[in-house]
């Protein structure tokens, strides 16, 4: 038998031997797809409590609490005595705006003052902030351009006419790519594919790294004739199959079950996951190679994983990043794979604008290895870390 | 009497001898010095400094113009104002712009119409036409938000100038436009900084992570070396594992009390974040959180077998309770089954309360409701762990038994 077919089989017996192992390489992934694709299933937040305080009570102001309260994205949940109470709201994270109707308010409308609606919001949450603000402006904009509108048909303008003259400009959006502009594909897109590779990345360290931490480096090499390319050929590829199946269902979770747009190609796609997952794998071996104990190679490359959700631009576009960490953001595989993945799916580009990010992926999927590739054998010849712990 | 004084100075005894062979154990474990070094500022510098530059600016858009009227370039130059956009003006059709789309030199593309001016001289509805990209919501958000901005103060410009050629005052003519103006005032975080927003969050979510990934590390060692009921002997015996938990509590209070204002006086000094609250408020509300993580990571810390597992597992974790807590998506989006298991992690009510405190200036008794929370949370912590303790300190005994 060929040593690094050997090798694989080993691997696999002691991946349904060692529980931990079982838990990372096949039972988290699945968790991980579960969670995120229903926790988000709703994608848009709607009925954000806001509290109102209405000093005027009078017909319009009332009719102002009732528009706002229509608002798909509001729900009015408290009637605060004053600004004092309703400040307090907010500070309970009870509402997430506090909205003032001042006194003499329909009285001041209908002698043709200009009146104010005050909006107190709290954009510390910037998701939720930004959503009241945008809604709040809208429900004010429509009652406003109404009586706008009403004003000019009293004299005898007709309603088309009054509408021009109240809006000479218009806008006509198209929105591209999430058209329906759910959070679910956004966020959903970026966790998933962040904790996929996650996933990736621990488990080959974990199985390099338990082998070197007992000392069975030596073992290894003997099987393998001494041959560092056979090790890791038997060590790696059953995971690389197992992740891209893996993979293949995540994505599949995602845009077939929940139904994501997906325009682009699905050649590419695939193409971009298989080296995703190899990409990850060789910066493992990396990690196993510079490191001194199995504890440090994992926490290395958990950390690794971990921040390359925010060097991936999802939570904070790169080009808006200082210099150094625009740099720093191209050396993490997650982020090439992640744009690929949103021009190959929702966005819809044609593969060729893609293929720079794939000539980045295969490259990092040859530079870590080969970096470590000297250090990698002096560890193996050794048979385990410097340090125990 | 002559009992409870007994008991009172085993359990005296006990504590102390916990917190030094605790303090010991970390001390001397290189890895558990290293997770808090490295976690509580390195990651935390690093993390911050990836946003400081708060907010996003001159995304680049393309603009065609189609009709090169002095009114138009007026339009041009005002969404060139704007601090979010940079219009670029080189593509002169929409294809052009579509490969520039395709390539990420521009996030966004509008098109000014032919007899844009011709049009709203004469009084007739004039369009402009957008394009933005919804699979990334940040850009999205800032190239239609900020193009509808100007949309609208150009349209209401239009407009009251109109009004004012027919003779009425500006005031007026501002009044008849607009009868009811929208003013909005954002409490905290008035520009919107990314750096205010998250840090604060990263830093109570850093203090779980932390404490859970430290004592993971320290009894998967201890489990290692079948050591839990050697370096801890009183938990054999009834009532004993009470004080060897209070005196973990503490131990992981002291050091906190001393890291958090070392993390946070870097930090945020560093990055200008600001801290709207005193320190005592900030430690009196730490404490219960603290407390409840020690108890739930020595109450999860039996099921790992080795200690490197501790560190993946709570890597793992850290994302789910970031979103769990509520402040990244809102919790209305959450389904009744999330919003339950949200209230099982300290980390939730403890990143609200901490945001609260430091960033809306909420005062003590406006975050009680979290402080109460913690310390149910706490008490059902506790008795979690000091089951899972005993048991394991009976499993060992046994096992060591056996053996000899």
């Amino acid at each position: 038998m060929r040593p690094s077919v050997q090798i694989a089989r080993r691997e696999i017996a002691q991946l349904f031997s060692s529980k931990t192992m079982f838990i990372f390489a096949v039972v988290l992934p699945f968790v991980s797809i579960l969670f995120f694709n229903t926790l988000l299933s709703e994608g848009v937040a709607r009925d954000l409590p806001i509290a109102v305080i209405d000093l005027d009570n009078s017909s319009i102001s009332r009719n102002v609490i009732a528009q706002l309260e229509s608002s798909p994205e509001l729900t009015v949940s408290h009637f605060p005595i004053n600004e004092k109470k309703g400040e307090e709201l907010i500070r309970l994270g009870k509402v997430y705006g506090l909205i003032i109707i001042p006194k003499n308010f329909e009285v001041n409308l209908k002698k043709g003052k200009q009146v104010n609606i005050i909006n107190q919001y709290n954009s510390n949450l910037i998701l939720a902030g930004g959503l009241e603000y945008k809604a709040f402006r809208k429900v004010i904009g429509t009652i406003s351009a109404g009586i706008n509108i009403e004003k000019q048909r009293k004299q005898g303008i007709s309603t088309q006419q009054a509408i021009v003259n109240f809006q000479p400009l218009t806008m006509n959006n198209h929105v591209l790519s999430n058209p329906f502009t759910n959070y679910s594909y956004y966020l959903n897109t970026g966790f998933l594919a962040m904790f996929f590779q996650l996933f990736v990345i621990l488990t080959t360290t974990y199985c390099f790294g338990i082998d070197l931490k007992y000392n069975k480096g030596n073992q290894l090499l003997r099987i393998a004739d001494g041959k560092l390319s056979s090790i890791i050929r038997g060590k790696v590829l059953p995971y690389t199959l197992w992740f891209m199946l893996v993979g293949i269902i995540m994505l599949y979770s995602m845009y077939v079950w929940q139904d994501f747009p997906f325009n682009g190609n699905k050649i590419g796609v695939l193409l971009g996951l298989f080296l995703l997952i190899v990409a990850n794998q060789s910066f493992s071996l990396l990690i196993i190679a510079i490191t001194n104990s199995f504890r440090e190679a994992l926490t290395i490359a958990s950390g690794f994983a971990a921040v390359s959700l925010s060097f991936s631009g999802i939570t904070f576009p790169i080009f808006g990043m200082p210099k150094v960490m625009q740099w720093l953001s191209q050396i993490f595989p997650f982020t090439h794979f992640f744009e690929l993945l949103l021009d190959q799916s929702q966005r819809g580009f044609p593969i060729y604008y893609s293929l720079k990010s794939i000539a980045i992926l295969v490259l990092l999927c040859i530079v870590p290895i080969t970096l470590g590739w000297f250090r990698l054998k002096v560890v193996f010849n050794k048979g385990k870390f410097k340090h125990h712990i | 009497m002559r009992i409870s004084f007994k008991t009172y100075y085993k359990a005296k005894t006990s504590f102390w001898n916990t917190v030094s062979t605790e303090w010991n154990a970390i001390k001397s474990d290189k890895a558990v010095m290293s997770t808090f070094i490295l976690m509580t500022v390195v990651i935390l510098i690093a993390y911050t400094y990836i946003y400081s530059t708060q907010v996003v600016k001159e995304v680049p858009v393309a603009v065609i113009n189609q009709d090169g009227s002095k009114m138009s370039r007026d339009y041009i130059s005002m969404l060139d104002a704007t601090e979010g956009l940079k219009p670029i003006l080189k593509y002169t059709d929409l294809q052009a712009a579509k490969v520039a789309y395709y390539k990420k030199e521009v996030m966004g593309i509008a098109i000014i119409p032919k007899n844009f001016q011709n049009n709203i001289r004469k009084g007739k509805q004039t369009t402009i036409t957008t394009f933005s990209d919804a699979a990334n919501m940040i850009f999205y958000k800032k190239v239609l938000g900020d193009i509808s901005t100007v949309n609208g103060y150009f349209s209401a410009g239009i407009v009251i100038n109109k009004q004012m050629a027919l003779g009425n005052s500006m005031d007026q003519a501002q009044q008849n436009y607009a009868p009811i103006n929208s003013v909005s005032t954002s409490l905290f975080n008035s520009s919107a900084g990314y750096a205010n927003y998250l840090i604060p969050m990263l830093t109570a979510l850093i203090v779980q992570l932390v404490l859970l990934m430290g004592i993971g590390i320290l009894s998967g060692s201890r489990q290692e070396y079948i050591a839990t009921h050697t370096n801890f002997p009183r938990l054999l015996h009834p009532g004993g594992t009470i004080p060897i938990l209070l005196a973990k509590a503490c131990l992981y209070t002291a050091i906190f009390m001393v890291v958090i204002p070392i993390q946070v006086g870097i930090v945020y000094t560093l990055f200008s974040i600001p801290i709207k609250s005193s320190l005592l408020t900030i430690y009196l509300f730490l404490v219960p959180y603290i407390f409840a993580t020690v108890f739930l990571g020595i109450s999860i810390s039996s099921f790992f077998k080795r200690r490197e597992e501790a560190i993946v597992f709570l890597v793992l974790l850290s994302v789910p309770s970031l979103m769990l807590s509520g402040l990244s998506f809102p919790v209305e989006g959450f389904s009744e089954f999330y919003i339950g298991l949200s209230k099982l992690l300290p980390s939730t009510p403890g990143i609200n309360g901490f945001v609260r405190l430091t960033q809306m200036k909420a005062n003590f008794f406006q975050v009680i409701n979290e402080w109460i929370h913690l310390w149910i949370l706490c008490i059902i912590y506790f008795i979690l762990a000091s089951i899972s303790l005993k048991r394991r300190a009976f499993k060992e005994s046994k096992i060591l038994n056996s053996r000899q």
